[in-house]
């Protein structure tokens, strides 16, 4: 998975545990950039009577760095705060919720936002902002568009704000992928091989939690500076969220006290890191460090297991890539650095020499007509690894890079192995999973037509 | 642990590694947190410990007994110092609920 479920401590934290962080210039409104950091995995739409929520005990955070330091210039912190308007039913709603403000909606919740700046000045940009309720079924939430598009929110400065649930837009074959690095297409050439199938598409029926923001260009920058070159540093951004519990929680079952500084608990900038580069013993820890520090982690980027994998669970289809012994240094800039310019014509997107997990977003670079899902390796320079939009197939522009497709980027001696670039989970989503306008992620499933996914 | 202590006194259980923690609630605070938190300021004289209720919880943490190193944690901020005194006085609580328990 991107980043669901992805170190063993989180994995049992689901309200705290970031699933995925999108960064892309929108594209009906290219002055702006609309960042959704996901959090909460796997939710099935009929989750209730409990329906998922955001974590009232939980600081999440949308962090930018716009100097190349690779830490906070400008700091996003989302509070959440849950109502219970009738504390004697145990129901959600009590009839149908036709409106934000409906009376038949029992439990519902709002979140203040505050902007803290490089010199940790704080300012509240939007409080007492309404959830939407999740989408439960044609009594309970008949309109559920509607109920969507009003907790759709605008702030002072032309931000647009939203927070609640969606539908899951990442795809991933969850159920191949982690069965000993299977990928169905190619499974006839796996160490213990089975006949080639098409693609199975874990995520395609469940909801996620989105916070979305989506952000003038010029708020971004330093200084309200308007990117306009794609060479010039200051077009790009690095961007990374954040969760944080407090240090201190002794349970009474009730009533608990919390105190203490929050504790960084959960974070996430590009996707799959933490899952498939980092080792077990360390994920939960990588989750608590700053990106900044990231350089601690070198040695997992330098020789990922996984490149070590795919000759051994291919035998005979990776042979350039098993014998390629040198640091993977093609993966340190796209990951870590971002790619200096130089390599690719009329394109870079980094951040300097410090060493960080962030997704770098070259702000100058404006929306494809014609987008592809592979990004920069489909010859998108749009797409990911220059940020990430809703619909690019992550999973395989690593899979490939891990292969060895992007080694000769940074070192020409080195000739791919031809499935290098073949290698795909072999998905693609359905259409109705995003929609066109913010927050680009489709409407959640409801619980009543989609009872067991 | 007795329940008048239940929201003011927590002990560790690691007290052999040095681990105590006391929460307190700063409405009402039974005789145990007092005691406990005697030292902490050290603004009133001994005798006459300071007990103004701030209104949110504290939370205490023996980091390490041997150094006497707590932290004091109220609302989103922690300090840490070295109070051998409390630290010691923790440490007395942590085994009265050893045997108690």
């Amino acid at each position: 998975m991107s980043s669901h479920r992805e170190a063993p401590g989180i994995s049992k934290d689901p309200v705290a545990d970031s699933t995925d962080l999108y960064a892309f210039v929108s594209p009906d409104h290219p002055d702006t950039v609309t960042i959704l950091a996901n959090y909460i995995p796997l939710e099935g739409p009929a989750g209730g009577p409990n329906f998922y929520e955001f974590g009232d005990d939980v600081l999440y955070e949308i962090v930018i760095d716009n100097d190349g330091d690779a830490d906070a210039d400008i700091t996003y912190q989302f509070r959440f705060k849950t109502h219970v308007k009738d504390s004697t039913t145990f129901l959600y709603n009590t009839g149908p919720i036709g409106s934000l403000g409906s009376a038949s909606w029992n439990r519902t919740q709002t979140y203040t936002i505050t902007r803290i700046d490089e010199w940790g000045h704080a300012k509240v940009i939007g409080a007492d902002l309404t959830c939407p309720p999740v989408n439960i079924g044609p009594r309970s939430t008949p309109d559920y568009g509607a109920l969507a598009q009003a907790a759709v929110h605008t702030l002072g400065g032309g931000i647009k704000v939203f927070a609640g649930q969606r539908r899951e837009g990442f795809f991933v074959d969850l159920g191949s992928i982690f069965d000993l690095g299977d990928l169905r297409p190619f499974q006839n050439l796996h160490l213990i091989p089975t006949a080639a199938a098409p693609g199975v598409d874990a995520t395609k029926d469940l909801n996620v939690h989105t916070i979305a923001m989506q952000i003038p260009m010029t708020s971004l920058t330093k200084g309200g500076w308007k990117p306009t070159d794609p060479l010039d540093p200051r077009s790009v951004i690095g961007v990374y969220t954040s969760a944080h519990r407090r240090k201190a929680h002794i349970r009474f079952g009730s009533d608990d006290v919390e105190s203490g500084p929050f504790v960084q608990v959960s974070r996430l900038g590009n996707p799959l890191v933490n899952e498939v580069l980092i080792p077990m013993a360390r994920k939960d820890y990588w989750n608590g460090e700053r990106p900044h520090k990231d350089s601690q982690f070198l040695a997992s980027y330098a020789h990922p297991e996984l490149a070590g994998l795919l000759p051994v669970l291919y035998p005979g289809v990776f042979p350039n890539l098993a014998a390629y012994t040198k640091d993977r240094v093609d993966l340190e800039a796209i990951l870590l650095t971002g790619i200096p310019a130089g390599i690719i014509p009329g394109f870079q997107n980094s951040t300097g020499s410090t060493a960080a997990d962030l997704l770098r977003l070259n702000m100058a670079i404006p929306p494809s007509g014609s987008p592809n899902a592979l990004g920069i390796l489909g010859g998108d320079l749009a797409g990911f690894p220059n940020g990430r939009r809703v619909k690019d197939d992550v999973v395989t522009i690593e899979i490939r890079a891990v292969a060895g497709l992007t080694i000769p980027l940074v070192d020409p001696s080195f000739t791919p192995d031809g499935a290098a670039g073949l290698v795909t989970q072999g998905l693609t989503p359905a259409a109705s999973r995003y929609q066109a306008t913010f927050p680009y992620l489709g409407l959640p499933l409801d619980g009543f037509h989609n009872p067991s996914s | 642990m007795a329940e008048l202590s239940r929201r003011r006194f927590i002990a560790g259980t690691a007290i052999g590694v040095a681990g105590a923690a006391a929460a307190a609630s700063g409405l009402g605070a039974a005789a145990a947190v007092p005691q406990l938190l005697a030292g902490v300021g050290r603004a009133a004289p001994a005798d006459a410990p300071d007990l103004t209720p701030l209104g949110t919880d504290v939370v205490a943490h023996l980091r390490d007994a041997s150094t006497g190193e707590v932290s004091v944690m109220v609302g989103d901020r922690e300090i840490v110092y070295q109070d051998a005194q409390l630290a010691s006085r923790l440490l007395q609580g942590a085994r009265r609920a050893t045997q108690e328990g």
